[in-house]
């Protein structure tokens, strides 16, 4: 009981003193101040209610309403945002998080303990990660200033669950906190607060100028850190035509896109009014595989799957050239990076081993079905190149390419379906609980659980040592090319790019509108 | 008159009770839901099913059925989770966009299709008309969204002159209303100029062909008087006729070039539902659409007995 | 455009296919609409390439001399992929006609001539024809899935009212005719008299609205492809190739301007014809249904 680990506090403590030395309301940034920035996105956002939903399209936009307790840092790992802290107790069971003081949300109200406390519980039956509450016992607030998560078992992930962009589990006021999934009025301590919401059209917020600032920090800092804000508004329109999307930002009519298509980025290249942001790695390209039915059931044959694929066509392909072919079910350079793990089977292109072990298999020219959606035009152009090569080495394909909400509730059957084309972008910025959390628990995406992986997943979740951990995600990566459980295809990069005149403006998970302003 | 209308409105209960079956059966057989929408790419199985509990998704589809019937006698047509307002709400604030853009390409269509029949049929068969109904036959053949791409390309891209997308007001600000709408609108026009150009050239040959015409032009009057004075006229019924079948093609136009041109309108509005699968939206938006169409040719109907003292309607 | 063809009357006598070969309205659309079906037919022997053959070296290629008309994303050869294309578009359009055709026409004789079933029957032809036609078709295609024959039927439910109102309409004419009611004075039945008499005397406006009809289907189905519900990849239909190229308008403009060309000459071969039909078949048809 004597050893504590504490998260957040002493940096926090060290940074405060050396902030106030660098008061906002300078000059600097009176003249910075000011301005209406127009940011475009293909989709409109399906929820404004953070917590329910794990779209892009959401994200970028409740991520300036709303914030958490943790946040995510710059290189992705936690950090305290609306907490000052928390004390780890070490038998991992309980979380101690004290709350800044004063903190404002959007209607007025001083953010209380009641607020995080309800936010919390509602998270647990609303939220998109809500399996990250199923280990809490009970939550209690002391005072108006802490809040305490008791668990039944130690779940090392809670904090890297509660700071994850991915559903993000939103501190909101505790009279919305009683309401059911999208039903809440959109309320956050963030540093825009909501204006309106255009379907089809925009959403526009406004700058919240009772913003309390998290002073413990000197800078923004990945979705979290000391965030200012200079434009006065925010609109975010919703174009779902690339081309007109790229025009716009030619044109001036856009200052920001979430992301520029990559031809149009080399196009642009010598534009002198526009400028691009290269983001690699944002996400895994990969193809599920459907272990319930045959003949991907049998793991011969998702051998022979995986042998026969060129993933520097399909990868080349469908992100038009902004790739690199990595193995790994974590990104090079992250903590929980394993290796060379399974390397050598990836990417073999080697159409002679591949009919081998189709042969081997006893493969009977059944139909084999690769799902893809047309929504999103990677997933697309993924199955539509995949489709051709498997033809390559004998495999009786079947493309199926429907609308998302098809493709989406085909995959959740255990018939229908044997390949299917997924992008995972924030799962693997997360970390690796959402990622192994994928193959494995209830519902696994192949449907049919396997123990290897089973075990890596419970020893990834339970283990207090950090080494245990890294050991768990080293098993879970063996096991995804031993088995082949599922084939990651490459890492797949996007271009952010904005007007020359926004300035200050680093790329990230969100076009971030704080801390940037017109020159 | 009066009892005319009254009749036509009536008989289109049953029609519009047709419509909301089809709109129930385009439902019932659509796979997925709209938790997969609201859920995002990567949720799992397990956040799919809590969600589609929790929005009521679960409902067998004759208890929906029922149930929407029951508020809509009640004048409601249901709530959009995922558009946060009321279904009436969401059609009524697109309606604006649609009617604007199809009226503004009627007026094109008419303005320039009229034109260009009458110069055809003032000379027939000579090398303008000719010129003219081959430029028309043309125009009604090219397929109109992809027109719209073509034009984006071109005006928006290489030209600069006018933006790519995107709707402005016409309160807010009517010359950014036009520079919105100008090419969605041309695009949408084109066919219908064709259409209209050809049957203004027909029904102005027509007439040229009568006594009183004949007369005119012998006592040496120019041929343009001759046009404008006693043929324009009697050229208006066809013209009412087809312009009223082209509110109908025009509205159905709108639908793919509210896409291209990232335009709010309703027709947007119902692809979006059926993408999204936000059932109250399907519904209501097909229900609300059929029901501006038979209104719409009530009105055309109305129209034309007002102009043509032939036609007379319900004694 | 070619009304004044008929002005001078050709003398009745003459074969109604002898009149049509000597409009130019019909000569010109037919050369047109054939030559797309000739390419359509002989795919495989004019493509130059292979339409569904991947390089991802040669993406987004501009039109040189290996690739007339540039490449996709797929670094597939556009040229191909049109030419294969309107087999596709083509398969579709004949499928419409043959369903709205057919179907229309049973639907509309039997409410033109059976006075209770035109009630019923006309009332849900009306609730069709309520939206949009191209709105029914794509929520529909949307419900069924994406599939060449999915696409199709969509289309045929939007289009079947048009032809079930036309041939009601003629049935209702040729209903009271003299030879129908010396028909059934002699005691004919209802199937006899439907088959032998009204049918036959009611299919000219029938015929040319189809040919209108397969006009709108190779439009409709482009609309279907660039919605997303169109039919799926990797066989190439016209709109599908123009719905691979939306994305890269601005970059390569090839890939979605030569396919909605291609529509363009197909449809305007069809229209063609078909006024050239109206004219030749019935010159006292005047309003025409688009």
């Amino acid at each position: 009981m004597i050893t504590r680990r504490t998260l957040g506090k002493g940096a926090a403590a060290g940074l405060a003193t050396a902030t106030l030395a660098a008061p906002i309301a300078g000059p600097a940034y009176a003249q910075r101040r000011g301005g209406e920035v127009v940011i475009a996105q293909q989709a409109q956002p399906p929820s404004l209610d953070a917590a329910t939903t794990t779209a892009q399209a959401s994200r970028n936009i409740n991520l300036h309403i709303y914030e958490t307790l943790f946040a995510r840092d710059e290189a992705g790992n936690p950090m305290p945002d609306l907490a000052e802290g928390v004390d780890i107790s070490a038998d991992g069971l309980t979380y101690r998080f004290g709350l800044r003081r004063g903190v404002k949300f959007h209607n007025g109200k001083t953010m209380t303990s009641a607020d995080v406390k309800a936010s919390l519980e509602r998270y647990g039956k609303v939220g998109g990660s809500a399996f990250i509450m199923r280990p809490v016992e009970e939550i209690t607030t002391p005072d108006a200033n802490t809040v305490v998560v008791k668990l039944k078992e130690p779940y090392p992930g809670f904090i890297a669950g509660i700071s994850s962009p991915r559903a993000p589990c939103a501190i909101i006021p505790e009279e919305e906190a009683g309401k059911a999934a999208n039903q809440i009025a959109v309320i956050g301590t963030g540093p825009f607060r909501f204006g309106e919401f255009r379907p089809d059209s925009h959403v526009k917020l406004t700058r919240f100028d009772d913003y309390v600032q998290n002073t413990n920090f000197a800078r923004r800092d990945g979705f979290g850190g000391r965030k200012t804000v200079h434009f006065d508004a925010v609109t975010i329109r919703f174009m779902p035509e690339a081309g007109a999307r790229t025009a716009g930002l030619q044109t001036g009519e856009l200052h920001v896109l979430e992301a520029l298509a990559v031809p149009a980025a080399q196009r642009l290249k010598d534009d002198r009014n526009v400028r691009a942001y290269e983001m690699m790695p944002w996400a895994f390209q990969t193809l599920m595989m459907n272990h319930a039915q045959g003949p991907t059931s049998n793991v011969m044959f998702r051998r022979a799957v995986q042998a026969a694929l060129d993933m520097e066509e399909i990868m080349a392909i469908s992100t038009d050239g902004l790739f690199r072919l990595t193995h790994g079910w974590q990104h090079p350079g992250t903590a929980y990076f394993a290796g060379d793990i399974g390397k050598e089977l990836y990417n073999l292109k080697d159409q002679a081993r591949a009919r081998a072990l189709l042969r081997e298999s006893g493969y009977r020219n059944e139909e084999v079905t690769v799902l893809a959606d047309s929504s999103f035009s990677n997933h697309k152009a993924t199955g539509e190149v995949a489709a051709e090569q498997l033809k390559a080495i004998g495999v009786n394909v079947k493309l199926v390419v429907v609308d998302w909400p098809t493709a989406f509730n085909q995959r959740t059957r255990r018939e229908g379906w044997h390949l299917w084309t997924l992008m995972l972008g924030i799962e693997p910025y997360e970390g690796p609980y959402g990622v192994v959390g994928f193959f494995s628990g209830h519902q696994p995406v192949q449907h049919e659980r396997d123990a290897g992986i089973e075990a890596a997943q419970a020893k990834l979740t339970t283990s207090l040592a950090e080494a245990d951990r890294k050991a768990a995600v080293a098993d879970f990566q063996r096991r995804m090319y031993d088995q082949a459980i599922a084939v990651k295809c490459g890492d797949v990069g996007i271009v952010q790019a904005t007007r020359a005149n926004v300035a200050n403006y680093a790329p990230y998970r969100i076009p971030r509108m704080w801390d940037c302003w017109f020159s | 008159m009066l009892r005319y209308t009254l009749g036509r409105l009536a008989s289109a209960i049953p029609v519009l009770f047709v419509v909301s079956l089809v709109s129930f059966a385009i439902i019932a057989l659509v796979p997925g839901d709209m938790a997969s929408e609201m859920a995002g790419p990567s949720a799992t199985a397990e956040e799919l099913q809590r969600l589609r509990v929790q929005l009521g998704l679960d409902k067998p589809i004759l208890q929906r059925m029922l149930e929407w019937y029951g508020a809509l006698l009640r004048g409601d047509l249901g709530e959009s989770v995922l558009l946060r307002r009321s279904v009436t709400e969401a059609i009524l604030e697109r309606l604006p966009v649609t009617l604007g853009l199809t009226f503004l390409a009627l007026f094109f269509s008419i303005i320039f299709g009229v034109l260009a029949g009458m110069v055809a049929a003032v000379r027939p068969n000579s090398w303008t008309d000719q010129g003219v109904m081959a430029l028309a036959l043309i125009g009604l053949s090219l397929p109109d969204f992809w027109l719209g791409l073509v034009f984006i390309w071109a005006f928006a891209v290489q030209l600069g002159w006018l933006p790519t997308g995107g709707y402005v007001p016409f309160g807010e600000n009517p010359i950014g209303w036009l520079r919105s709408m100008a090419m969605p609108a041309t695009a949408l026009a084109l066919t219908q100029m064709g259409l209209l150009a050809r049957m203004t050239r027909a029904s102005m040959l027509d007439v040229l062909r009568q006594d009183y015409v004949r007369t005119a032009r012998a006592k040496g009057l120019p041929g343009w008087v001759v046009v404008f004075r006693h043929a324009g006229a009697n050229v208006l019924v066809p013209i009412i006729t087809v312009a009223g079948v082209s509110v109908g093609i025009l509205l159905g136009g709108a639908v793919v070039i509210e896409q291209v041109f990232s335009l709010p309108g309703v027709g947007r509005l119902i692809i979006g539902a059926i993408q999204r699968r936000d059932y109250p939206v399907i519904q209501g938006g097909l229900l609300l659409t059929a029901t501006i169409f038979v209104l719409v040719n009530l009105a055309v109907d109305l129209l034309y007995a007002a102009v043509d003292p032939r036609v007379r309607y319900g004694k | 455009m070619a009304s004044e063809a008929v002005d001078g009357a050709a003398p009745r006598r003459v074969g109604v296919v002898a009149r049509a070969l000597g409009h130019r309205g019909v000569l010109i659309g037919l050369t047109l609409f054939g030559a797309i079906v000739l390419v359509a037919l002989f795919a495989d022997w004019i493509a130059p390439h292979d339409p569904v053959r991947n390089n991802f070296r040669y993406r987004l290629g501009a039109p040189n001399a290996i690739h007339w008309l540039g490449t996709d994303r797929f670094g597939r050869d556009i040229l191909s992929r049109i030419i294969h294309g309107t087999r596709v578009s083509l398969r579709i359009g004949l499928m419409v006609v043959a369903a709205t055709g057919i179907i229309g026409a049973l639907l509309g004789a039997l409410a033109g001539y059976f006075r209770a079933a035109d009630g019923p029957i006309m009332r849900v032809m009306d609730g069709l024809m309520a939206f949009p036609g191209i709105l029914l078709a794509v929520s529909l295609a949307a419900a069924l899935g994406p599939s060449e024959t999915n696409a199709a039927i969509a289309l045929s439910v939007a289009y079947t009212p048009r032809t079930a109102r036309i041939a009601r309409a003629a049935v209702l004419v040729v209903r009271e005719m003299e030879y129908v009611e010396a028909a059934r004075a002699l005691g004919a039945g209802h199937l006899h008299i439907l088959a032998r008499h009204i049918l036959p005397n009611s299919l000219t406006p029938l015929v040319v609205q189809c040919t209108y009809i397969f006009a709108l289907s190779i439009l409709a189905e482009a609309v279907l492809s660039f919605i997303g519900v169109g039919p799926p990849p990797p066989t190439p239909s016209l709109g599908g190739v123009i719905a691979d190229g939306r994305d890269y308008m601005l970059e390569a403009p090839w890939i979605s301007l030569f396919p909605g060309l291609m529509i363009a000459i197909t449809v305007l071969g069809l229209n063609l014809l078909g006024d050239g039909l109206r004219d030749v078949l019935d010159p006292r048809m005047k309003v025409e249904m688009r």
